[in-house]
This record gives C-alpha cells, sequence and structure tokens, in this order.
C-alpha cells in the first residue's frame, strides 16, 4: 500500500492554500497601518484599557489616524471608553470589511462586541467550543478575523488593547509580525510589579520591542489644593528598570477626568506626556531598524 | 488525510459532504472500483476544525467576512423571550450600568429551561441556581 508522500496533494482541502489565503488577506490589511502598538498587561485591573483607550483619544486629538482594536474578547472595554453612544450597535459591512465604529475624536473602533450583538449585555460564548483545546483555536482566528476582516483604511496608529496577562500577546506577536512594539501597564503596588517585571523577559522574547512602562493610579491629585498625593505607591521601580533597560514612558495619578469616556475627558497632561513619550520610543526603534 | 482504496490502491476522490449543527459527513469513492465509505468526524475534531477557519474539502470562494466568529458566537436569545410586567418591574431595582447583564443572565437561565416568558418566580429560581 502507498504511503502519505507517495501521494501527491493533501487529500483535497489545500490547508497550506487556505492558511496562505488567510496571512495574505491580514498583510494587505496591515499594509495600510503604519505602527500598530500594544498595550499589555500580566495583570488585571491595572486600567490597560482606559490607558489604551485614551492614548488612542489623545493620538487622534493631535490629527493622528487612528484605529483601536479591543482584543480582550471577554471583557471588552474599548467600547465604552471609546464610543459609549454606540453600545450594543452592530458593525455594518463596508465595500471591504466591516466597518469600524467611529468614537472619541475619530478613532476607529472594533471589539467582539460589534458583532455579537451582545453589547453590554453579556460576555461571550462559543457554540461548541468549551474545552481549551477547542477554544484556543477559535480565540486566536477570532483575532486573525478582527484584524483582517475591518475596514481600518489608512491609519497612523492601530492601538491594540489586549486582555490580562501576556499570554494573548503571543498571539498578536505572530499574527502582526511588524508590531511596532508593546506597552506595558501596571501599578505601583509590590504585588503589580512583581508580575509586571517577570513578564518583561516573556516580552522580550516574543521579540518585539518593549517600547516601556507605564505607571497607572500613582497617587491622586488633591480635589482642593492640586498637591499630588503618594497614596497607593508602595515601590519606586525606576532603579531596577533602570538596570532592566525598560524605559518609564510615565505615570498616570488617580484622576477624575480618567474616568470618564476618552471623547469627553478632554486633554489630561499626563496623558499627553505618555503619548509623547510613546511616539518618541516608536521613532527611535523605526530609526534603529533602518 | 488520504484515502486509499485497499482493493486497488487508487486514491478515493471526495464525492460529497454533508453538514449538520457540530459534525460533518464526508463520502468517498473509490474512482476505480466504486467502493465508496463515509467518515463522520466527531463534535470536537469538527469544532477544532472550524475554529482554524479552514474548510474541510478545500475552498473555492474566499472565505466571508468574520466566519469563524459569526459561525462560533453563541447566538443570543433576545426577542425570543418575553418579560412580564412583574418582571421588568423587578429587574428595575437593579442599576442601570448592571442591568443589561443581569437581564441577559436571567434570560440565559430561561433560555436553558424552555421557558419563553419571564415572570419575578422565575427570577427567583434563577437567583436560587446562581
Amino acid at each position: 500500500m502507498r504511503m502519505y508522500h507517495d501521494v501527491a496533494g493533501d487529500g483535497g482541502s489545500d490547508i497550506i492554500g487556505q492558511v496562505g489565503k488567510m496571512m495574505e488577506r491580514l498583510a494587505g490589511r496591515l499594509s495600510t497601518i503604519k505602527s500598530v502598538i500594544a498595550v499589555a498587561s500580566p495583570k488585571g485591573g491595572v486600567g490597560k484599557s482606559t490607558v489604551a483607550a485614551h492614548l488612542a483619544a489623545s493620538l487622534a486629538r493631535r490629527g493622528a489616524r487612528v484605529g483601536a482594536l479591543d482584543t480582550d474578547l471577554y471583557g471588552s472595554s474599548l467600547p465604552r471608553l471609546l464610543a459609549p453612544e454606540f453600545a450594543g450597535a452592530n458593525a455594518v459591512r463596508g465595500d471591504d470589511g466591516l466597518i469600524p465604529i467611529a468614537g472619541a475624536h475619530g478613532v476607529r473602533v472594533m471589539s467582539l462586541d460589534y458583532l455579537t450583538g451582545y453589547g453590554a449585555r453579556a460576555s461571550v460564548a462559543w457554540a461548541g467550543a468549551t474545552s481549551s483545546i477547542t477554544r484556543g483555536p477559535v480565540e486566536t482566528s477570532a483575532l486573525r478575523e478582527l484584524l483582517a476582516d475591518t475596514q481600518w483604511g489608512e491609519l497612523d496608529y492601530l492601538i491594540v488593547d489586549t486582555p490580562p496577562s501576556v499570554g494573548r500577546l503571543g498571539d498578536v506577536t505572530a499574527l502582526i509580525p511588524s508590531l511596532a512594539g508593546v506597552a506595558l501597564v501596571t501599578t505601583p503596588t509590590q504585588l503589580s510589579y512583581q508580575v509586571t517585571l517577570k513578564s518583561i523577559e516573556r516580552v522580550r522574547a516574543l521579540g518585539v520591542p518593549l517600547l516601556g512602562l507605564i505607571e497607572n493610579m500613582r497617587g491622586f491629585m488633591c480635589a482642593q489644593c492640586g498637591a499630588p498625593n503618594p497614596v497607593n505607591v508602595e515601590a519606586d521601580m525606576g532603579e531596577t528598570l533602570s538596570l532592566m533597560g525598560v524605559p518609564p514612558l510615565g505615570a498616570l495619578p488617580y484622576d477624575q477626568r480618567l474616568l470618564k469616556p476618552a471623547g469627553e475627558a478632554g486633554p489630561i497632561e499626563a496623558v499627553e506626556r505618555i503619548a509623547d513619550n510613546l511616539l518618541a520610543r516608536i521613532g527611535e526603534h523605526a530609526s534603529a531598524r533602518a | 488525510m488520504k484515502f486509499l482504496c485497499t482493493r486497488c490502491d487508487e486514491v478515493m476522490k471526495l464525492a460529497g459532504a454533508q453538514a449538520s449543527e457540530d459534525t460533518v459527513g464526508l463520502t468517498f469513492s473509490c474512482p476505480k472500483c466504486g467502493g465508496s465509505f463515509a467518515m463522520l468526524t466527531n463534535p470536537s475534531e469538527t469544532s477544532l476544525v472550524k475554529g482554524l477557519g479552514v474548510q474541510v474539502g478545500g475552498r473555492s470562494e474566499p472565505a466571508p467576512l468574520m466566519e469563524v466568529i459569526q459561525a462560533s458566537v453563541e447566538r443570543d436569545a433576545e426577542g425570543q423571550i418575553a418579560w412580564d410586567q412583574g418582571a421588568e418591574t423587578r429587574l428595575g431595582n437593579v442599576p442601570p450600568f448592571a442591568r443589561p447583564m443581569a437581564r441577559k443572565a436571567i434570560e440565559r437561565f430561561a433560555a436553558s429551561k424552555g421557558i419563553r416568558v419571564i415572570t419575578p418566580a422565575v427570577m427567583d429560581e434563577a437567583r436560587a441556581l446562581m
């Protein structure tokens, strides 16, 4: 009896060809996006989505063409932070893909929420994919489709908000080899830093530029006198980060304005500084690559 | 996968495909002797392959937009389940930001029990099990 390699072809499904076409579609979509920036954290609850949304709004306010993709499939936050008036909306089909929702300052937002019809009603459930073995491929495919099947158009920046843990970051970097870099978000607590420092090696192992670290919830601004108050600041990791070669991108204090949707908050000085630093770091990495 | 006819050592050809909700039945036949068999995929394997976004048997047309998401995501039961006045009033006690999620959770419970109208009694039943 002949064996597998004795018979030409792959059995008729042309799996390699199908995967090749998927990746071609993705590459074509990414070719109109200048820089893709992932905002990540190994830890939940550090305000990663808030940071991602306000950064996206800040860049758009400067006149850049900005997209924002929520890859947190089970806990999308960007729709509420960037386009609260479209909560529960479904993305409609355009000439060349699904049209992202127009959010704060024209940020083009895409999230699984805009495809499921769930909106804010519930988290996503995958029919038939109940085990981790079957759920993994569906999640990765969903991420690929959100990237490749969205009609992003020409973008200067696409901000990718990732779910807690840097696990999904591996999927993002596999799908976007040209990723401009990763901005990590932490809070100034020992626990958060401990977990974040562990993830730095993981990010480096993925071979993508680590753009730097954003410290969120670092103290608060006194509502009466405007003076900074260092409540919650357990860790000052400047020296450690310097030794590890991780540039600080800036710190955000507790600020009532950050609780608002990004389109209503107006410019926030600390966010603007972080955006400046982020763009500078992207420029440095691009120059180094050139 | 490739299939050989053990009588003729010929490559068997895909003769037909039939899909149900979670499995696929593929018929192969031998071009020489006409012998055929059916391969019935199990639900886990079918889900795994569907999740990859590839189509068994090949693809002649480009994949539709968001194919995996649209095929995999559990459909909303919105509109198929009604709420009576008492249940709506009680739901009004839930803070507005949490109301859509509470509504969805109760609807999921009702759908799982085949209940078509949500009443305060159904809400009690759901709450007891949550």
